[in-house]
């Protein structure tokens, strides 16, 4: 016994016995390991969570914006107020002759003139709006009457100037004021003075408005806006709804709305009001269509379905090794699908975010020599089983994989080369939130040029690989088992520029189509592994009007 | 997968440099981090588990220099197990013993004889490991030999 020890062998003897030894450690262990290395599913939890918490961000964002914009309305109506005085004194001259007796009661104290320089405008809406009483009420209390000035135009009532709240929520409010000294026009016939009374266009910004205080106590129904997408009203015992959405006769759309309505005491009514445009009602400042096509081009919100095929430009892997080469179907494999909302301004300048996802294949041509070698392989059920790490260079990356070859015989000898053939695919994911900005230049009523540049957030996912069609060289060789590939996240700010031409197709849908170039601005390392994803794009996106009629 | 490929190779290396197989699955998930971490800087001009067996041997090197201040003691269970031996190991130990007495080796001897013994390293190779001299380190597995035939010895001797 103690000659074991004396033994020359000894320690030949210990390196066999204890090299490929096996020991096995508690089941536990992985558990634990699982949540410390750095490729581990956790990963993905973060990648959910950051997405849902993307999503939320965008989605509150977009909420908020909507929420806190202008009804649309606002900008094509305007509210002149004018002194009892004066609005009287137009009545008079007005042909509705029978109306006179009301608007003499001097129950009043501002006379509005509606003023619309949209299509599609029905004044009688817009005074049962401004009325907050009951619709008989209403109609009792606001006067339409056509006027041969200044056409289209109507007469409302207003009972009380802090009634002007609401107005201010529907239409600006504006003063007009005569020009006492008219200049002369010069002509051929000589200097003349104009006829017609010219006023001068005051905004009333500075209005002092407050909400109506008396109006619960009156145990009338209330309605008025939040942030002007949302109505609410309270009336005791009712099971109705209580708040219904304002449509003109002229809309072409219907209002999106959602309400709920309780037995209890309220009712809540988010709406969203579509806006009229015209290109061919003259507007009150007799300035005619030129304006009013600027006018719709004002805060006008699309959703944008895209398509994207594209290609990369910063592939690391070689022609041969990886199929750059057929451009085709990489464009087939690696387009995206996105959903986008744009914004344009009256500027031309807009807004646009959204998210993008694609799957992608990508398929690395694989042909390696490995040197044959018995040193640790593994006998197992007759065969001899070896694993060899193979380099393969994935689209973005290098990195190795483990490959296990079975041999049905030994009959390799020591130091013999082994050639590997094969396609080795990688499934990637990608989800990527872009947010920027845009330039929309009018060419023509139909067609928009389009610039665009922003920022992306990324996120590209390795969930898997394969090996296919693998050969060794020898029938007496198979490849038994491939390593999956680890499950990786790669995380990068990148930024894009783009260019595209859009056509209307109609009021509500048109057609967008142009290149875009997105560069990785910043990555995160993974696995001290830098990627860019640098691509060219063709964008292919069907747009819908979310304000147009 | 990787972790189940090689956990039972690996874990007997890190059994043979730990005193006891807690703290070897301490090394092993260490080890597998470390794995991990370097697996995409990996070049396969060798053997692959030699590559993984050189990253667990150097992260247990690493916990043993980090954690060696406990006082040896000698296990009685060991012990037990090595009065149940049966005749047929009474010559050669098994693995599972040998492995056992490594594990009953002081800190500096348990490590010098696992990397000359049984990982193959040269005495001077060794000393540039463990940043010890040459002498230190041959004085070292000498010992831990004498150490291992002595345990040995003892455990044979109360067999009978």
């Amino acid at each position: 016994m103690n000659d074991f020890f004396e033994q020359d062998d000894f320690e030949e003897f210990l390196r066999e016995s204890l090299e490929n030894y096996e020991s096995v450690p508690s089941d536990s262990l992985w558990g634990k390991l699982q949540h410390k290395i750095p490729l581990s599913p956790t990963i993905g939890g973060s990648l959910i969570f950051s997405v849902v918490a993307a999503i939320t961000v965008v989605g509150v964002g977009s909420l908020f914006y909507f929420s806190t914009s202008k009804v649309p309305l606002a900008e094509h109506t305007d509210v002149i107020l004018e002194d009892e005085r004066f609005a009287r004194t137009e009545w008079v001259a007005s042909p509705m002759q029978e109306e006179k007796s009301n608007i003499q009661q001097k129950q009043f104290e501002k006379i509005v003139r509606f003023n619309s320089i949209s299509d599609n405008f029905q004044p009688q809406e817009i005074s049962k709006e401004l009325a907050v009483r009951s619709t008989e009420t209403a109609a009792k209390e606001s006067y339409v009457a056509p006027k041969k000035i200044n056409n289209p135009q109507e007469i409302g009532v207003l009972r009380k100037t802090t009634e002007l709240s609401r107005v201010r929520e529907f239409a600006n409010i504006i003063r007009l004021q005569e020009i006492a000294e008219l200049p002369k026009i010069t002509s051929l016939r000589g200097s003349t003075t104009p006829q017609l009374p010219v006023y001068q266009r005051i905004d009333m910004k500075e209005f002092p408005l407050t909400l109506p205080k008396d109006i619960k106590k009156k145990g009338k129904p209330s309605s008025f806006s939040f942030k002007s997408t949302f109505a609410t009203a309270t009336r005791k015992n009712t099971k109705s709804t209580l708040a219904k959405p304002l449509k003109r006769k002229g809309d072409k759309s219907t209002p999106i709305v959602a309400s709920t309505a309780t037995n209890t005491r309220s009712s809540l009514l988010p709406y969203l009001r579509t806006a009229p445009t015209s290109s061919q009602e003259p507007s009150f400042s007799g300035k005619e269509a030129a304006e009013d096509a600027e006018i719709k081009q004002k805060g006008m919100w699309f959703l944008e379905l895209a398509y994207s095929p594209h290609i990369w430009t910063s592939l690391k892997s070689k022609k041969e090794g990886y199929r750059t080469t057929r451009w085709l179907e990489q464009v087939h494999q690696t387009a995206d699908y996105g959903i986008f909302f744009t914004e344009r301004r009256k500027n031309g300048w807009g807004f646009e975010g959204g998210f993008i996802y694609g799957s992608y294949r990508l398929n690395h041509e694989l042909n390696q020599t490995i040197e044959f070698s018995y040193q640790n392989s593994f006998f197992r059920r007759g065969e001899l089983s070896k694993n060899y790490a193979i380099n393969i260079e994935s689209p973005f990356w290098k990195e190795n994989r483990l490959v296990q070859i079975r041999m049905t015989s030994p009959e390799l000898e020591e130091g013999e080369q082994i050639q590997i053939r094969g396609n080795y695919t990688y499934k990637l994911n990608s989800f990527q939130i872009p947010a920027g900005a845009n330039y929309q230049l009018e060419l023509n009523p139909k067609l928009n040029l389009i610039l665009q540049g922003g920022l992306v957030w990324s996120f590209m996912t390795v969930p898997d690989g394969s090996f296919s069609n693998a050969s060794l060289g020898r029938e007496s060789l198979s490849i038994i088992q491939v390593e999956e590939t680890e499950r990786r996240v790669f995380e990068s700010i990148d930024s894009y520029i783009g260019l595209g031409l859009r056509y209307n197709l109609s009021d509500q849908f048109s057609l967008k189509v142009g290149p875009r170039y997105t560069a990785t601005f910043r990555n995160r390392a993974n696995h001290n592994e830098q990627i860019s994803l640098n691509s060219w794009q063709l964008n292919f996106g069907l747009n819908y009007s979310l304000n147009a009629e | 997968m990787l972790y189940y490929q090689y956990k039972n190779v690996l874990f007997s290396i890190c059994r043979r440099y730990a005193q006891n197989n807690e703290e070897a699955e301490d090394f092993l998930q260490e080890g597998f981090i470390q794995i991990y971490t370097d697996l995409y800087q990996y070049k396969p001009h060798g053997s692959f588990l030699a590559w993984l067996k050189t990253v667990v041997v150097h992260v247990a090197l690493k916990q043993v220099k980090k954690e060696r201040k406990k006082k040896q003691t000698f296990d009685k269970e060991v012990w037990t197990r090595l009065q149940q031996e049966s005749e047929e190991y009474r010559e050669k130990p098994s693995r599972e013993i040998l492995i056992e007495m490594i594990q009953q080796l002081p800190d500096g001897y348990r490590t010098v004889f696992n990397l000359y013994a049984i990982e193959g390293y040269s005495h001077q190779e060794i000393s540039e490991i463990l940043d010890i001299s040459v002498s230190t380190s041959k004085s070292q597995y000498h010992k831990a030999k004498r150490t291992l035939q002595r345990l040995f010895k003892s455990g044979a001797t109360a067999l009978k």
